[in-house]
């Protein structure tokens, strides 16, 4: 080992402590505090889409145009369909114990096949919208012009679409970082 | 015989005395702002402590610690990152590097500041790589951290070697 090295062993080895060190009741009471806390995320995630449905509900029963009916109702079960389908990505979760069992670059490696599987088929999750956002926002039209009705499904599909771009970028970029672990 | 929730407190009060300052100098190197690095820290050791309930000895308890802990970093590293902004390779950093070879770099916090910087531009495999060296751990210790084979440690090792020689050549890196 060159004094050079060691040099620079030394001087990050020699950093002094600055930090506010943690009594193993603070660390008790932290991870108490942690588990409170994505209970109530996970409780706040449950009543945001109850309300979402409640909105979508009101609408049915509010509107009278049996196509934006039938479209609020679609959205209805798509959002239940989209939260069951992927309730683990959309919970929030503590901790895992095991993160002393398997490797850093096993573990990184792991996360980003995750983002990049969850990013990588936009569809899974945005194809359960599309009928019922197609339909409410149709029979939503303002008089029922053809024109501007033309120019809402236009807006709609664009809005979509360029979701599903934006994920499959975001989904080969991971795939880059991927590859250069290889 | 002792209770497993009395076991894995001592386990973390020996842990924590004995590695907290790797893990402080772990979370520096991963988060420049101190807020978001004392969160860090506090999540680093809420990890470990939890964690321990299931160690078993199968590993060090070095091992055990720095994986919980550049696990946790990692996460907390790529958490933010939507779309996965481009980290330097060693390439990259070794012509960064390069670049500030002319200027004397005698002052020993200006040293630190510049080894931080350069170590939060790597991606994350590079930087478990380079601070497991720079804590001093062998080349067989830090392939069991990370899982990657001693072959591939080695190359990594010696990148980052040639990197610091580069970085630190105009001399004084550890100088006051």
């Amino acid at each position: 080992m060159t004094e050079h090295e060691r040099d620079a062993q030394r001087l990050w080895r020699s950093q002094p402590r600055e930090e506010h060190q943690m009594s193993v009741e603070d660390v008790r009471s932290k991870a108490e505090r942690l588990e409170q806390r994505v209970r109530a995320l996970n409780l706040a995630t449950a009543a945001l889409l109850a309300a979402v449905i409640l909105v979508e509900a009101w609408q049915i029963w509010r509107s009278r145009e049996i196509v934006e009916r039938i479209g609020d109702l679609l959205t209805i079960a798509a959002f239940l369909y989209v939260a069951f389908r992927f309730r683990g990505n959309v919970a929030v979760q503590s901790m895992p114990a095991g993160l002393g069992l398997t490797g850093s670059v096993h573990f990184y490696r792991d996360q980003l096949a995750r983002r990049r599987d969850l990013s990588g088929h936009p569809w899974r999750f945005l194809l359960p919208f599309v009928p019922g956002v197609a339909l409410s926002l149709l029979g939503g039209a303002p008089d029922g012009s053809p024109a501007q009705a033309a120019a809402v499904v236009t807006f709609g599909v664009a809005l979509f679409f360029a979701l599903a771009w934006w994920e499959k970028r975001r989904a080969r970029r991971i795939q880059d970082e991927l590859e250069q672990l290889e | 015989m002792e209770r497993p929730a009395g076991r894995a407190e001592r386990l973390y009060r020996e842990a924590a005395a004995e590695f907290g300052g790797a893990l402080e100098r772990l979370a520096r190197a991963y988060e420049q702002d101190a807020d978001k690095r004392r969160d860090l820290l506090q999540e680093i050791h809420i990890a470990l402590w939890r964690s321990l309930a299931r160690f078993e000895g199968r590993c060090s308890m070095r091992t055990w610690v720095y994986r919980v802990a550049h696990n946790v970093a990692t996460t907390h590293v790529i958490r933010p990152r939507a779309n996965m902004p481009a980290f330097l390779t060693l390439d990259d950093v070794e012509s960064l590097a390069v670049a500030m070879d002319g200027e004397a770099v005698i002052d020993r916090r200006r040293s630190l500041e510049r080894l931080h910087s350069l170590i939060q531009q790597l991606r994350p495999v590079d930087r478990q790589v380079m601070l497991l060296y720079l804590e001093d751990l062998d080349a067989g210790s830090i392939a069991e951290v990370t899982g990657l084979t001693a072959g591939g440690v080695a190359t990594r090792v010696h990148r980052i070697k040639q990197l610091l020689a580069a970085r630190f050549h105009a001399g004084g890196a550890g100088d006051d």
